[in-house]
């Protein structure tokens, strides 16, 4: 019989200790290890946020508050930028393409963005995605618009509902232009980016619904909404809402329906005189530098162009130091699980006292007696370990259907990296190192006991 | 076989043992009598060497101790010599036969031997209870917690006699034992002992068990530094 099987054989003589142990170091080294996966999916779908676009145009400000605005639709942004730069910059020979965007009107708590339908052509993310539609489709209607997915999922709306905007953010304050009503044409497939929380509408309806037809056109205020109806009608038959041909009705219908201040909008065809930011395509990386110092001393009014990787660098530089605090306070976790499987063993030594001068006087050597409180050290730490991988795993597979769902994050399961094994590797060391004091110690012990055993 | 001279040795410069000489020869049964704090436990160790001496020499089976290094001393005490202590002899967490085989995962050289004899050790291990009057082979399914004293004490014997080594140490074996079955004990330990030509030191408090062996030393007259007042 091996030392081996005697130092499992003591270690399941006290079983309870033993899994409190084991339950401890497991906990703790999942929580790590959770932590670390939580830290790179946060950063690889913000890093995802955008792609495919060379720079994005604002007004002169802060690199940061542009992107959060423009890609994450965070923060107000009441800088805008002249239609015509718009414009001018679109003709730039380096400029492939160019997209305005305009935000600052809400629905219901979403944020609304009115922009062109070119978006849909280059707005792309993670790997060169572009947004693709889930139901519907996609309509150069002026009064059509395009909802993300979450909008979709939670308001319930469906293809043809009949939508009112909210001029500002909030749903409580905000001036609502119901003289507008606008129809679900798309609904986008989840990106797990900001669109998915976002109704995209045109320019030309924006510039309508803000352009106050009351004044001019002295619509009567209860003139309007034929939203009602619709809703009863789309809800009393649910299943149409699936079928092709129910849209292009819907779409048909709403021709019919347009309100005074919709068909006069319909004809003016207006295009707003400001918009908050620009998405821009380079026909080549090498113009870059020369488009964004173009744009940074842009003479007509004042500009800011960011790279919008660099951006999102920058910007993550900033959450950072959550990072660091988050990966602090679960590595003293990992060492107070450790501390406990210290004062375990040493709290054991006492009553194992005897256990090892009773080894001792059958020829077992103190290195022997050594040697048994460090493989058990490491066996308990291992298997804390891979009982942690484990419950990380377990979480992350339960947590991953709702994270998506519920919170439009989604959290990819990627085997453990490098670094965690890094981890890992420490964590068993570290507990090695802790066990060579309660094994020195009966070292000690055994080596002053001999064979005397002592109570 | 066992040549202690001018072995000296103190505890913090208190001075515990001073033996001028102690001869002891193969097959004898020595029985060593001193009260507490006579030094008992200490001699002990120095012969086994796990204690090392300040001064003098200690010789087992021609083996000057002093010239082994402390994991030569280790592996020659687990080849050469059986214990047998006063109580608690036995690893709780582990099986009766698990508790006698246990001397053979330290020493090749006491498996070896029992295996040479062509039994296994299991065997053999049932064998030595057998001779120890351990028949009931329920007894080898219990917790050895569950054993009474002198059964416990027995397979402590067997664990000692196992791969026949040299000489057995027994440090007050049957103090927890009342008078019948201390007596048993002894008389098998004995008839074990000889068959196997295995050499018996016998540590006790307790003169009156004198009678049974061949040889009695008192330590108080061997060991020349005065009893302290306990």
């Amino acid at each position: 019989m091996a030392i081996l099987s005697i130092a499992f054989k003591s270690l399941f003589n006290r079983k309870l200790s033993f899994f409190i142990t084991l339950f401890a170091i497991a906990i703790s080294v999942a929580l790590l290890l959770g932590v670390q996966t939580l830290n790179a999916e946060t950063k690889n779908s913000f890093m995802k946020s955008i792609s495919g676009t060379d720079l994005i145009i604002g007004s002169r400000g802060a690199s940061s508050q542009l992107l959060l605005s423009s890609v994450f639709h965070i923060g107000t942004s009441t800088n805008t930028v002249k239609y015509k730069t718009y414009q001018e910059i679109a003709k730039l020979a380096a400029v492939k393409w160019a997209v305005p965007i305009s935000l600052g009107d809400s629905h219901r708590g979403y944020t609304v963005m009115a922009t062109e339908l070119d978006f849909f052509t280059h707005y792309s993310y993670a790997d060169k995605q572009h947004l693709s539609v889930q139901h519907g489709e996609m309509s150069d209607d002026m009064y059509a618009v395009v909802i993300g997915a979450d909008v979709a999922k939670k308001l319930n709306y469906r293809i043809g509902d009949r939508i009112v905007i909210t001029h500002g953010r909030g749903e409580i304050d905000g001036h609502t232009h119901d003289q507008i009503p606008y129809f679900v044409s798309a609904i986008l497939q989840a990106s797990f980016t900001a669109i998915d929380q976002t109704l995209i509408i045109s320019l030309e309806a924006m510039e309508a619904m803000h352009s106050d037809p009351d004044e001019h056109f002295g619509a009567m205020p209860n003139e309007i909404s034929t939203a009602p109806q619709v809703k009863a009608k789309e809800q009393a038959d649910p299943s149409d809402y699936h079928h092709a041909s129910s849209h292009t009705d819907d779409l048909h219908d709403h021709h019919h329906q347009d309100t005074l201040e919709q068909r006069v909008a319909r004809l003016l065809q207006l295009k707003p005189e400001n918009i908050n930011a620009i998405f821009v395509g380079l026909t080549s990386r090498q113009a870059l530098l020369g488009v964004q110092n173009y744009v940074n001393n842009y003479s007509a009014e004042p500009l800011t162009a960011i790279i919008p990787g660099v951006a999102l660098q920058e910007l993550w530089q900033f959450f950072s130091i959550a990072e660091v605090a988050l990966n602090v306070v679960s590595a003293f976790v990992v060492l107070v699980g450790l501390l406990g499987m210290l004062s375990i063993i040493l709290m054991s030594l006492n009553e194992r006292r005897r256990e090892m001068a009773i080894l001792r006087s059958v020829g077992a050597r103190p290195i022997h007696v050594f040697g048994l409180i460090i493989g058990e050290a490491a066996f308990v730490c291992l298997a804390g370990i891979i009982l942690g991988i484990a419950l990380l795993y377990l979480l992350l597979i339960t947590l991953q259907a709702p994270l998506a769902n519920y919170y439009g994050f989604y959290l990819a399961i990627n085997p453990l990296t490098f670094n965690d094994y890094l981890i890992l590797l420490t964590i068993l060391f570290s507990a090695l190192i802790i066990a060579l004091l309660p094994a020195s110690l009966i070292y000690n012990y055994s080596l002053s006991d001999g064979m005397t055993i002592k109570f | 076989m066992i040549k202690v001279s001018k072995l000296r040795f103190a505890w913090d410069k208190q001075s515990s043992i001073n033996i001028d000489t102690l001869h002891i020869k193969k097959g004898q049964h020595l029985f060593i009598e001193g009260p507490s704090g006579s030094g008992k436990s200490t001699l002990l160790n120095l012969l086994t060497g796990v204690l090392t001496a300040q001064s003098g020499d200690v010789c087992i089976l021609g083996q000057q101790l002093n010239n082994l290094s402390s994991s030569q001393k280790d592996h020659f005490r687990s080849n050469h010599i059986g214990f047998i202590f006063q109580q608690f002899n036995l690893i709780p967490f582990l099986s009766v036969i698990e508790n006698i085989i246990l001397p053979c995962s330290f020493s090749a050289l006491r498996k070896s031997k029992v295996l040479q004899r062509g039994a296994s050790l299991e065997a053999e291990a049932i064998r030595l209870l057998n001779a120890l009057g351990l028949t009931e082979p329920e007894l080898l399914k219990r917790s050895v917690n569950e054993l009474s004293v002198g059964q416990q004490q027995r397979v402590a014997a067997a664990r000692a006699m196992l791969g026949s080594p040299e000489i057995i140490i027994a440090d007050e074996p049957t103090s927890a034992l009342d008078n019948d079955h201390r007596q048993a004990f002894i008389k098998i330990l004995f008839d074990e002992c000889e068959k196997a030509d295995i050499t018996l030191i016998f540590v006790s408090h307790d003169g009156t068990l004198k009678q049974h062996f061949n040889r009695t030393i008192n330590l108080q007259q061997l060991n020349q530094v005065p009893i302290k007042a306990l």
